[in-house]
């Protein structure tokens, strides 16, 4: 019971910091709105300039995605590593990053006529495409590969195939592509329009509410594969239930936002650091909101370099050392052994 | 047995050290001293030197710019003093490659592309008369995203190849393999009729300089008559976003100079200097509102009207500017603006006048208002 207050605490704790960022960045910015007029506005109010109205509606709004595509990217790391068993598991080694990759260099390098039609809009809906591809073989393959780590380094090479694909529709495109392709590749939680917004939410919230149903195998599985048998589950269906969970939730964040590196690997090391509890039914939510924490801490402070750093940039400038220290953990781990 | 063979593979490699890389028929370079001799008024980022028996075309960075120097001989009598490795023009253009596809509209306009064997950047040329052209003189692709295929260029190996004054420890490079550059930066010139000016330096170098001269002073009467004074109601921003950003162009830019000589006032007056000034998004949407005009150079493919700007951001619809349809485009993929436009600056001017209603009677060729 002690060990869940303190896991309760920690949730709500990191809660609030999730909502004083979001007060944060919806004042921060710079058009210099008052953050009654910012309420204002939010609340239906009109605006004393009409750009205004725009400009917290692209606050709010880069606020929300950030929200939920951090929270979207931690979930999908840790049912990843609880799948792999390797707590350097992410989004991206399953090659779904690189699929979502390649659908948006079909549409901005390789001219497809739906960036036109669609605008920004092609950009989502081919990189969803490119990262369900990649999502479908892997069920398909996964089927016949009954080895975790195989499935993972097939993944991996899914991705570099991917991505050669990419480089050539690279070296084939104009200076304009290339660099319109490369700002997406930095990554960014803003630019959608409010349907779009609407997809977003909606696809992460409902993939997001699914893993409650896998509290138990992923309790299990973190035990091994034996053991969550022994438990009386179907390892297979959940394998597959993981695996299709983290590819909606990663791609869906990689198609709006772009490749967006490190929340997925970080966060559920921290979480697990901090939190006293392995049972999911407390880290996942706890992943969700360490996630969000860290999406809007990243957004807030890209905005308040005034753009010049890029999201990935500090995604991996707070990500990379945490990945770091875990490998040195896991050595030290192996040399005590 | 094993000693030969290593003493084998040295004495080669010395062999293939001692590769001549020299041409072994040298050009004779005499070039008769033209009667036109050459005078600038506005460019300052070339000038011509005449003597008896050689002149001198130097062409040089501009203002705060990195610093580049470059000069080419051209020899009208052997007698001329030299310095060592000095860049001589050949008696016979046959054959020149181009690292940007701005240097076409003078090639074209001396009925030169002819003989340009590579350019950098073909995907930028969409007029079919200049393709036709190239096609004709069996223009090769120089460059892979912008980086230069050294073989592609060493077998095309050209008289004289144009480039950037940027890379230069690549274009020293150039010059030890026996490609002959020349600088040419007529984009850096802060005013169109300077950077109009240049076709006084191609005239030069395709000895076609009073052609070259009545041209430019026929559309420098033009333009200067069009000129307008800047009239602080009528302000305007420019272009359009990279991700979170626009890059605004400097206000000692070329392209604002020329929308102040149409009588429209720039925004952002204040920021000088020659690089582009970087704003976020939200500072441009709040301007957006007050500014009366918004010009656009952009890349869209299509008829690009005001429907399709609004449906890119949702902002761009209370921007005065799209409220009051005073939304200039220049669509960079369908006209020649980094053609022709180069050297027709003052049908440039007529457009944005003709856009802005301070003339009428005009076809547009360049800008247009967005519908």
């Amino acid at each position: 019971m002690l060990k869940n207050s303190r896991d309760i605490l920690i949730l709500t704790g990191l809660s609030l910091g999730v909502f004083m960022l979001l007060v944060l960045n919806l004042s921060l910015g710079n058009a210099a709105i008052d953050f009654s007029e910012v309420l204002h506005i939010l609340f239906g109010g009109a605006a004393e300039y009409e750009s205004w109205s725009f400009i917290v509606e692209a606050r709010f709004s880069r606020s929300i995605i950030a929200i939920f595509g951090g929270g979207a990217l931690a979930v999908s790391g840790l049912i990843l590593q609880v799948f792999f068993r390797n707590p350097l598991a992410g989004p991206g080694v399953l090659g779904i990053s690189a699929g979502a990759s390649l659908g948006v260099a079909l549409v901005i390098l390789g001219g497809l006529s739906a960036s036109v039609t669609f605008g920004n809009a092609g950009i989502i809906v081919f990189g969803s495409l490119g990262a369900l591809s990649v999502l479908f073989m892997l069920l398909l393959i996964s089927k016949f590969v009954k080895n975790q780590v195989t499935l993972l380094v097939i993944g991996l090479m899914i991705g570099y195939f991917a991505s050669a694909f990419v480089s050539m529709l690279f070296l084939w495109s104009d200076q304009e592509a290339t660099r319109e392709f490369v700002i997406w590749g930095l990554g960014s939680f803003a630019g959608l329009d409010q349907s779009q917004l609407a997809i977003f939410i909606g696809l992460i919230a409902t993939f997001s509410l699914l893993t409650v149903f896998m509290i138990k195998g992923m309790n299990g599985m973190v035990l091994g594969e034996e053991y969550a048998r022994s438990l009386g589950l179907n390892v297979r269906r959940q394998k597959i239930l993981m695996i299709f969970i983290t590819s909606i939730l990663a791609a869906t964040v990689t198609a709006f936002c772009g490749p967006i590196s490190f929340i997925g690997i970080a966060v559920p090391q921290i979480i697990r650091l901090i939190v006293k509890s392995k049972n999911h039914f407390w880290l996942l939510p706890l992943c969700f909101v360490g996630g969000a924490f860290l999406g809007i801490l990243a957004d807030v402070i890209v905005r308040y370099s005034e753009n010049t750093l890029p999201l990935n940039t500090v995604t991996a400038l707070i990500g990379a050392p945490v990945i770091i220290w875990t490998i040195i953990k896991m050595n030290s781990r192996f040399v005590r052994m | 047995m094993e000693y030969s063979k290593i003493i084998t593979f040295i004495l080669l490699s010395f062999c293939w050290s001692c590769i001549n890389h020299q041409s072994k028929d040298p050009v004779t370079n005499q070039i008769p001293k033209s009667q036109n001799e050459v005078t600038i008024e506005l460019a300052e980022g070339f000038s011509i030197q005449y003597d008896l028996y050689a002149t001198k075309l130097i062409t040089n960075s501009i203002g705060s710019n990195s610093f580049f120097s470059d000069t080419l001989y051209i020899v009208h009598d052997l007698k001329a003093e030299l310095p060592a490795h000095a860049k001589i023009l050949p008696a016979e253009l046959n054959s020149i490659c181009s690292q940007s596809a701005t240097h076409l509209a003078f090639l074209n306009f001396f009925d030169e592309l002819g003989i340009l064997k590579g350019l950098c950047g073909k995907q930028y040329v969409h007029n079919s008369e200049y393709l036709n052209a190239m096609t004709k003189a069996g223009t090769k692709e120089l460059c892979l995203i912008e980086s230069l295929q050294l073989e592609t260029l060493l077998e095309v190996h050209p008289d004289l190849y144009f480039i950037y004054p940027f890379e230069s420890a690549e274009n020293e490079a150039l010059g030890s393999k026996g490609v002959k550059t020349f600088m040419i930066a007529e984009y850096l010139e802060l005013h169109p009729l300077a950077r109009l000016e240049w076709i006084k330096l191609f005239g030069v170098l395709f000895q076609q300089e009073s052609i070259a001269d009545d041209y430019y002073n026929l559309v420098k009467e033009d333009y200067l008559q069009l000129v307008q004074k800047p009239d602080s109601t009528k302000q305007f921003i420019m272009n359009l976003p990279f991700g979170d950003n626009w890059n605004c162009p400097s206000a000692n830019s070329l392209i604002v100079t020329m929308l102040e000589d149409a009588g429209l006032y720039y925004y952002f007056q204040n920021e000088k200097g020659t690089e582009n000034v970087t704003h976020p998004n939200e500072q441009i949407w709040e301007v957006g509102g007050l500014v009366d005009y918004w010009i656009i150079i952009a890349d869209r493919t299509g008829d690009f009207d005001l429907d399709q700007l609004k449906k890119e951001q949702s902002v761009y619809g209370s921007f005065k500017s799209v409220q009051q349809k005073q939304v200039i485009f220049c669509n960079s993929n369908t006209s020649d603006y980094f053609l022709d436009g180069v050297l027709e600056p003052h049908i440039m001017l007529k457009d944005i006048l003709f856009a802005t209603k301070q003339i009428e009677d005009h076809q547009p060729k360049y800008f247009h208002l967005l519908k």
